[in-house]
């Protein structure tokens, strides 16, 4: 497929490329794509680098041996350093906005109101928010989910949500006309999902800035104490190693590499950490999942995978943070692999896997989780559950299991490596009882966030409530790791309204006309 | 969770870190020196296992995925095979920790159960004691250990298309 003029085809360089650009944006995901397209079309002269490749929709193959390889950060295996949690995040043009489930929740006001209140953020309410919430949605598509696109296994959390006169609803989502193959983490084949290589890319690239792909940042440059661009290696389609070295010279440099990267990148370089708070503070929104069998068939894997939560306990009875509970399915890899125990036990289980529904408890957690630098210089994420996050896993398996007796369940079993099936509501206080030892349950992480947090006070956090460092001027970062505190839903929206905001910023910066 | 059994491996023994905290190293350096993955041991041309090894590897594989009632068992499918090839293609740095690890598995009986026992030489419900031990063992390097081996396994086994139809599952809408 021929892509737009302004790819620069790296595929053939050799040696030392040297670029210049007036903005240099470093990850093409949901905050990068968007301040690439909002800084070109204000006549910027915008450099987008991705490491990842630029693949388009011929190439989703809905293949899990194929695609988790090609499209996820290191190939889907991405985990915290004791392997207990699984960090899932892209790595293609994109980013995690091409293989998400295309959830769209704007930040709750509770959220907002924290931040401004302790991290003196005042300029950071609902009102000011609401253009550039309005701006993202449209430029994305953003449209509720109907009835009619409510799969069997979504519709079972909203039946049981029902029964229980728990707070439920469908999700606004980012797809046009979708065809409900149920494969949108394997990336769309059918350009249905409207990630931000669907929209904002191309209208970068319209706009005249130019993509660099499979380019690695490893370096930030600085000249006489004043930011000066980036460097880094060019990589190998095949291999993954660098097969060359570049230099960008930019004065302006946007950090959109992901809650894991962007610090890391910081640390890597020993900047902008007058705070100490680089690498700090990372929340994961642990997602903690159980599965039920129904009689009938279910066949979780056709429709779209995401489009019903119960936000019961999104805050909890004492006022305190607590987690929302999302429908959700897996693919027969990723479900094997997760899958309580092994040999006849789990391959019996495994023959239910048409009667089963799934549903996960997604933890807004305190941050407690750190990103460092290990062997080369490569990301290491430690992260242990205090007993809050442990509480509140127990509470949401409790909640899920009720749900799902109400909705019909036969049985309901989590993820721990040892099964523990439930076989009627009254067995649901057994989950009390769960220690939540590293690698005894599956947990999975898919917004790591909060690791390189806006504060006003330079001495409590690295960037500004424009996301700009206290200490390298023009130095600025666009992803979640720029959140103070996790936000307690699917955060896509929250990372694309700021980076507007942020953009808007910089083109005032710049002399050009502010967006809105 | 990771689904690409190749990063499974090298994100487990490739960067040679979780398993070498704690009891985790120790446990390590006695599977170095125990038989069925010493050093010196007699390898195939290019393999990273020897026959004792391969012969773990496949045992442990063997029990996961046992097959059955139109299920393919590990051993149809490959499982331990793709494996050995996935970690050849790492490198020897990348194996060396799995090697230690499939030793303090064959020895596990004696190691933990204090029972002068192999685990290749064990009956199959026996194996799957010791293997049930691993994923609720109070020693995290054991739990860890079982949970690479485990992923790794299924994920290879449940990404081919001759595994699905014990399971019902249609496949993809797009033909390969």
């Amino acid at each position: 497929m021929r892509l737009h003029p302004n790819v620069v085809d790296t595929s053939e360089v050799r040696g030392l490329m040297r670029w210049e650009a007036e903005v240099a944006v470093v990850g093409s995901g949901a905050g990068g794509a968007v301040s690439a397209k909002e800084l070109a079309e204000a006549g910027i002269d915008v450099a987008l680098l991705e490491e990842g490749g630029y693949l388009r929709y011929s190439d989703f193959n809905q293949r899990e041996r194929d695609m988790y390889r090609r499209l996820y950060r290191d190939q889907a295996a991405q985990a915290t350093r004791d392997l207990s949690i699984n960090v899932l995040q892209g790595r293609a043009v994109g980013g995690s906005t091409v293989i998400n489930n295309c959830i769209c929740f704007r930040t709750p006001e509770r959220v907002l109101t924290r931040w401004q209140a302790e991290f003196g953020l005042e300029a950071l309410s609902a009102d000011s928010l609401r253009p550039y919430f309005e701006r993202v949605e449209a430029t994305l598509g953003v449209v509720p989910i109907v009835s009619a696109e409510v799969n069997e296994n979504n519709r079972i959390l909203l039946e049981g949500c029902e029964r229980l006169g728990y707070r439920a609803g469908t999700f606004s989502h980012n797809r046009k006309d979708c065809v409900g193959c149920g494969y949108c983490m394997l990336g769309c084949p059918y350009e249905r999902h409207q990630s931000v290589d669907m929209n904002y890319v191309p209208r970068a690239l319209d706009a005249g800035c130019r993509l660099f792909t499979r380019c690695r940042v490893e370096e930030i440059l600085t000249e006489g104490g004043r930011l000066a661009g980036v460097a880094g290696s060019v990589l190998d389609e095949g291999s993954g190693q660098p097969r060359a070295w570049f230099t960008l010279r930019a004065p302006l440099v946007v950090l959109a590499a992901g809650a894991i990267h962007t610090p890391a990148l910081l640390l890597l370089n020993r900047l902008a950490n007058g705070s100490g708070q680089v690498g700090r503070g990372l929340a994961l929104h642990p997602l903690a999942a159980s599965f039920a069998r129904f009689d009938r068939l279910i066949d979780g894997f056709v429709g779209i995978p995401q489009s019903a939560y119960c936000n019961q306990f999104e805050t909890l009875e004492d006022g305190s943070d607590g987690f929302i509970l999302e429908g959700i399915f897996a693919l027969p890899a990723l479900f094997a692999s997760i899958c309580p125990s092994f040999g006849e036990e789990h391959l019996s289980m495994m023959r239910d896997y048409r009667h089963l529904s799934g549903m996960y408890a997604m933890i807004q957690d305190d941050g407690r989780g750190t990103v460092s630098l290990g062997e080369g210089g490569r990301p290491v994420i430690d992260y242990h559950l205090g007993e809050r996050e442990r509480h509140l896993i127990r509470r949401g398996l409790q909640e899920s299991a009720r749900i799902f007796f109400a909705a019909g369940a036969t049985l309901v079993t989590t993820l721990l490596s040892q099964p523990l099936v439930l076989r009627g509501r009254e067995e649901i206080a057994r989950l009390e009882e769960l220690s939540l030892r590293p690698n005894e349950m599956a947990l999975f992480s898919a917004h790591p966030q909060a690791s390189c947090r806006m504060h006003a006070d330079p001495r409590q956090g690295p960037i500004d409530g424009y996301g700009e460092s206290h200490d390298v001027p023009n130095l600025f970062v666009a992803d979640a790791s720029a959140f103070p505190t996790s936000v307690g839903i699917n955060p896509q929206i929250t990372i694309m309204t700021l980076a507007s905001r942020q953009a808007s910023a910089i083109r005032r910066r710049l002399g050009r006309p502010p967006l809105l | 969770m990771a689904v690409s059994p190749d990063v499974v491996l090298r994100e487990s023994f490739g960067r040679r870190e979780f398993l070498r905290r704690g009891a985790g190293a120790l446990l390590l350096a006695l599977g170095s020196v125990l038989p069925g993955c010493r050093a010196g041991e007699v390898r195939d041309e290019g393999g990273p296992f020897s026959d004792s090894e391969r012969q773990i590897l496949r045992a442990i594989c063997n029990r996961l995925l046992p097959g059955g009632a139109g299920a393919p068992a590990a051993i149809e499918l490959d499982v331990a095979g793709t494996i050995e090839r996935l970690l050849r293609e790492l490198g020897p740095h990348a194996t060396s920790d799995f090697r230690s690890l499939l030793a303090v598995f064959e020895w596990s009986p004696l190691l933990f159960q204090a029972k002068p026992r192999r685990f290749t030489r064990l009956a199959p419900q026996d194996q799957d004691q010791v293997i049930r031990g691993w994923a609720t063992s109070r020693i995290g390097f054991r739990r860890t250990g079982f949970v690479a081996i485990k992923r790794v396994a299924m994920s290879t086994y449940y990404a081919q298309e001759a595994s699905w139809a014990a399971i019902g599952f249609p496949g993809p809408w797009l033909l390969s």
